[in-house]
């Protein structure tokens, strides 16, 4: 019993040395500060543009401009910081990321028919950010099983 | 991170060198869980990285990677 915590208590000092490792590598300070200059410009703008853009306006469409510039800033970010990582984390990225996003796609495409069919809520827009999310926490995890 | 069908001598080549994976691993420029992996034949390295491992250890990089036949 004493030698499995102490077992215990050294892998989880050592798993958070190594995960503390990996955040304060050069590389993911420098990501992170600008994943969150984009993501306090992508809040300002859609706080600015809600305030400005009156409800059913006939422009509403260039609302899509100035919030599509922060989208393409925080992705171009976030593509930055997978081409800088050591190959297998970026391996071990792409294809979770590439599961979430299909995922998210076809869970997206079929809901419609699923609500058609038992009269399932109407799907609101902003799920698929919370499925994409939900989709890549799976995919990270079955990463993490694969690996181990 | 997929098992792959090539067998390596890396754990032997980087303990005849006295070296800890951390220590390899910041030589090749990569993370130590990526080092642990290729050991355990769970991630096969890219053709640069394997380029890398073999200037290192000066092999030939048939000397440490090896395609297994099953």
């Amino acid at each position: 019993m004493k030698w499995t915590l102490k077992y215990t208590k050294q892998m989880i000092i050592g798993r958070s040395r190594e995960v503390i490792s990996l955040f304060s590598q050069r590389w993911a300070l420098k990501y992170a500060m600008r994943m969150i200059i984009g993501l306090i410009v992508y809040a300002v703008v859609l706080l600015t543009v809600c305030h400005w853009f009156p409800e059913k306006s006939p422009q509403h469409w260039l609302v899509l401009f100035p919030v599509l510039a922060a989208i393409i800033y925080i992705a171009a970010t976030i593509l930055r910081a997978i081409s800088d990582m050591d190959e297998m984390w970026r391996k071990g990225v792409t294809e979770t990321f590439a599961f979430s996003a299909i995922a998210t796609a076809f869970t997206c495409f079929g809901y419609r028919f699923v609500r058609e069919a038992v009269g399932a809520p109407e799907f609101h827009a902003e799920w698929a950010f919370y499925l994409m999310w939900a989709y890549y926490g799976i995919g990270a995890v079955a990463q993490w099983l694969r690996g181990r | 991170m997929v098992e792959g069908a090539m067998k390596n001598r890396l754990r032997e080549l980087r303990a005849a060198k006295q070296w800890s994976q951390s220590d390899l691993a910041d030589k090749l420029d990569v993370s130590r869980q990526t080092v642990n992996a290729i050991e355990t034949e769970k991630y096969d390295p890219s053709l640069p990285l394997a380029f890398k491992m073999a200037r290192l250890f000066k092999l030939p990089i048939e000397g440490i990677f090896e395609l297994d036949k099953d």
